[in-house]
This record gives C-alpha cells, sequence and structure tokens, in this order.
C-alpha cells in the first residue's frame, strides 16, 4: 500500500461526488417543495389525499399495481393552435381575412365557433395570425397545444412534474406499461361500480385485459333462492347466484384510483385550454 | 516522468529460491520461470485520458442542454423556465400588450421613443412615460396622434418640444396594431390606462379621414375629451 492515500482520496472523490449528484442537489433542488397555488383558480395543489385514499396507496402498493401500471405522462413538446372563439358580426370581413390567411372554409368555421382553424403552428405564427383575425367583436387566440403518445392516447393532458407527487410516499411511479397509465385515472371519470367490476373481474369489462383477478379483496355470500344482491354489491351478473360486497381494502384502493389526478394547470406544466362555448347569462328573475 | 518505482532488493534478485535448494531440486524438472513480475508505473494511456475528457465534456454539455439550468420547475420536454414562462395563459389585456410590444419594436416608434419610452433629446421626441397626451383616459387625442402625425410645438410634462416632426402611420399600421401599440404605451413603464379598442381606432380613421398633412396641437385640443 504504497499509494493509500491516492486511493482513499480517490474512492472518496468519487463517492462524494455521486452522493452531491445523485441524492444532495437534487434533495436541495426539490426536497423543500411546498404546495402550489394555482394562478387560475386560486386553489391549492396537490392537497393530501383524503383518510380513505391514503389507505388506498397501501393497498396499492401491497398488490404490486405498480408492477404493471405507471403513473406518469410524458410529452414530447409543444405546439400552437389556431382557435376561433367568437365569429363576432362582421362575417363577411373576418371571412375574406380567413381567405387571406389560406383557412380552407371560412363560412363553414364561422358558424361552428368557437372551433379550431389551424394546427401545428408555432407560437408566433399563431399569435400573429390570432391578431390579425380579432378586430371588432370577433375574437381569435393561439392555444397551446401539447404533444406526446401519452397525450395521444388520452393518458393526460400534461406531462406530469414533481408537484403532482408531493403527498405521495413511497412515490410509485411504476417503470412497465402492462396496463394503463394511471395518473390521471380519476379524472376520466369511470363509473365506480364499473372500477370495482375490474378488480374482481378484469376481463369481464375489458376482454382482452392481462390484470389477474382481485377476488380475495371482496366478500363472496352465496344468496338464497331468489334473493337480490344487497345495496352496495357487484351487480348480479357479476357471478350468478352470488353476492359479491367489496371489503374495505377494496373500498379504500377505489378511493385511491378516483383520487388520482394530474391535470391541474400548473404554472411548470402548461395545459391546454380551449375557449369555450360563451353561455348566454340567465335570465333575470321576475320580480 | 515521475521516478521508478523503488523496488523491494530482495524482488531484484531474480532467482527462485536458494541456491542450494536449486541444486537439490536439479533432478525435477524446473520450470524456467525468470523475473519474478513487478508492478511498474506505466503513464495512462493519451487514448484514455481523452475519451475520458471527451466523456466529460458530452456530460456537461448534456446537462447545459438538458438540465433546464438546474431550475426544479423544468420538466422535459421544455428546457428553461424562460420558455416555459412565455406558454403562460395570458389575459386578454396582456396578449394586447405583448403584441404591442411587436408592433413597437417593429422598428416603429422605438426608433425615436426609444426602448425605454423615455424619448431622445436628439431626435426631439418627447417621452411617452407619464406623458399627459398618452395617459389621458380618453384615447381620441393620442390615436390621432398616431394617424396622422404631429408637428411641434408640443408641451410635454412641462418642457416644450418645438420642431417636433413625428409621420403619421394610417397608411403603414391596420386599426388593431395601433390599438395594440397604444394599449402597450399606456400600459408599460409604470404607465396605466385604459386598453385602446381597435373600434375606436376605426371611428377616428373615419372622421379624420380628410385630415390632410400632420397633426398639431390646436386641431388636437378642438377634439373634446369624454369624461
Amino acid at each position: 500500500m504504497n499509494n493509500g492515500a491516492v486511493l482513499f482520496f480517490g474512492i472518496l472523490l468519487t463517492l462524494a461526488s455521486s452522493f452531491w449528484g445523485l441524492l444532495l442537489a437534487p434533495q436541495l433542488q426539490i426536497g423543500r417543495a411546498q404546495p402550489a397555488v394555482l394562478e387560475a383558480t386560486g386553489e391549492i395543489y396537490p392537497s393530501p389525499r383524503a383518510g380513505l385514499a391514503q389507505q388506498g396507496a397501501e393497498i396499492y402498493r401491497a398488490q404490486g399495481c405498480a408492477e404493471c401500471h405507471t403513473r406518469q405522462v410524458r410529452q414530447t413538446g409543444v405546439t400552437f393552435e389556431l382557435w376561433l372563439g367568437d365569429a363576432g358580426t362582421n362575417k363577411t370581413e373576418l371571412a375574406a381575412t380567413m381567405a387571406g390567411l389560406k383557412i380552407p372554409d371560412p363560412e363553414k368555421f364561422i358558424t361552428q365557433a368557437p372551433v379550431k382553424l389551424l394546427g401545428s403552428l408555432t407560437m408566433t405564427e399563431a399569435s400573429s395570425m390570432a391578431a390579425q383575425l380579432t378586430n371588432g367583436e370577433a375574437k381569435a387566440q393561439a392555444v397551446l397545444a401539447t404533444l406526446g403518445p401519452d397525450i395521444a392516447r388520452g393518458w393526460g393532458k400534461r406531462a406530469t412534474v414533481t408537484q403532482d407527487y408531493l403527498y405521495d410516499y413511497p412515490v410509485q411511479l411504476g417503470s412497465l406499461r402492462v396496463g394503463p397509465d394511471l395518473a390521471n385515472y380519476g379524472a376520466r371519470a369511470v363509473p365506480a361500480a364499473l372500477v370495482l367490476q375490474h378488480l374482481y373481474a378484469p376481463q369481464s369489462t375489458m376482454p382482452k385485459s392481462m390484470m389477474p383477478p382481485y377476488r380475495y379483496l371482496f366478500n363472496k355470500r352465496k344468496l338464497i333462492e331468489g334473493e337480490k344482491p344487497g345495496l352496495g354489491a357487484l351487480p348480479a351478473n357479476a357471478e350468478p347466484g352470488y353476492e359479491i360486497t367489496p371489503r374495505p381494502e377494496a373500498e379504500a384502493l377505489l378511493a385511491y384510483l378516483m383520487s388520482l389526478k394530474a391535470d391541474a394547470p400548473l404554472a411548470e406544466a402548461p395545459v391546454p385550454a380551449p375557449p369555450v362555448k360563451a353561455t348566454p347569462p340567465a335570465p333575470a328573475p321576475a320580480p | 516522468m515521475k521516478k521508478p518505482h523503488k523496488q523491494n532488493p530482495s524482488q531484484q534478485s531474480a532467482p527462485i529460491g536458494k541456491p542450494a535448494e536449486q541444486a537439490k531440486a536439479s533432478s525435477v524438472a524446473v520450470k524456467e520461470v525468470g523475473d519474478e513480475p513487478v508492478v511498474s508505473r506505466n503513464s495512462v494511456p493519451v487514448l484514455l485520458v481523452a475519451l475520458l475528457g471527451a466523456l466529460v465534456y458530452w456530460g456537461n454539455m448534456h446537462i447545459v442542454e438538458h438540465g433546464g439550468q438546474l431550475d426544479a420547475r423544468v420538466h422535459g420536454p421544455y428546457l428553461n423556465w424562460t420558455q416555459i414562462e412565455g406558454l403562460q395563459p395570458k389575459s386578454e389585456e396582456q396578449e394586447l400588450i405583448a403584441r404591442g410590444f411587436r408592433v413597437y419594436n417593429k422598428p416603429t416608434c422605438v426608433a425615436c421613443h426609444q426602448n425605454d419610452g423615455n424619448g431622445s433629446v436628439a431626435q426631439n421626441a418627447p417621452p411617452l412615460v407619464r406623458s399627459e397626451w398618452v395617459l389621458e383616459k380618453d384615447p381620441s387625442r393620442i390615436i390621432r396622434i398616431v394617424l396622422h402625425g404631429l408637428s411641434g410645438p408640443i408641451n410635454v410634462l412641462g418642457k416644450e418640444y418645438g420642431a417636433v416632426a413625428m409621420l403619421g402611420w394610417k397608411d403603414t399600421l391596420t386599426d388593431q396594431e395601433i390599438a395594440d401599440v397604444l394599449t402597450y404605451i399606456r400600459n408599460t413603464w409604470g404607465n396605466k390606462a385604459p386598453p385602446v379598442k381597435a373600434e375606436q381606432v376605426k371611428r377616428i380613421r373615419d372622421e379624420t379621414k380628410d385630415h390632410s398633412g400632420y397633426m398639431t396641437v390646436p386641431d388636437l385640443e378642438k377634439v373634446v375629451l369624454q369624461k
């Protein structure tokens, strides 16, 4: 050991640099992350999960759901779309301007407002076109659109970011996609009964699903002749002649799945917001 | 180069074992092994150093390009915070101001009134910042100035500007562009005044279409302002 000191400091430096790069730097960056206040609504995001959903996170972990389901939406880029929000009153002039911008079928679009006129534009193109179309009461705007295979599959509106996992411990991102991504499962408005049915017998709701059944999360009771399944049980056709009721574990898992939403318009992950049709003001109540 | 490694004297004497033992084992076929292997200090190959250097360079450049400047708010596919900031949804007025900024720097106004809106003494351009002409609640006068230009003298913020000659923009800029740029100058550099609408510009353009030449201060003072 003639070079003990060199060896010692070499190993120390190597370990210290990896400690710095993999542990300390991320900890300094996001270790003290706090819930953000959403610019649009003033809401605080994220909020801690409700108690039942928090228990469900443990069930999700215990059943190994993260082995086959990821919880991360990837995004490859952004593009801009030109939307006509309101056609206004001077429709002939608007149609002429639209024709000048080489937009096909201006008359058809004008009747359909709010409608997307063009896609795949750069920000400058879209906003300059929107500026030309916005005149008088006509309102056009450049709208952000997110790109990526996950977004095309309808798994989310934007990439998932650190903020989405702030109250998760451990963060169950998952790395394999045997089943669909669940980052926005709660936002997809799947009826609760269907989710339970899927947990009990996956192939009954998704014929080609590779998901194993989780029957042990349910109680099964034989019905006597002519008896109907009680309240809160799976529908009668789930397993004829039996009453299938979710156990507390299944209820908790359901609550957790319904709490999975990563679609808040965060500053670091802008969400597309196309114009919506203005609802006419409600008529004033008669005095 | 460094000094050769200081070796153990016993290692330097090559033959294995003692002479007596050698003689005793002479009947056994002993393979000649030569000198005992010695650890020497060869220099690291230049190619390896170059390769490591290239790797470090590539790693650094990768972090510079994709690291989001080590900002915790930046996630892929975005490259830096400036890019994300540009994508934030804007209110209608912010959008007008952003468009007005582009018109101002086309270059049109910026040539004389400068980036900071303080004007230029050399070009006899009055300031736009805090100017009572710019911040008038009713924009009828300022719209006329932009449409037809202005011939001095004009008093801005208590200072007399004599030989002012501002070009008219009625043939160059559209109603919307004039509205945008006016909204911009009325809401930047600390200015605060209501936005200007394209319809207002269009109305005044129609009203003054018979006006020839520049506007002058007496022309403008004839305009009745709405409270």
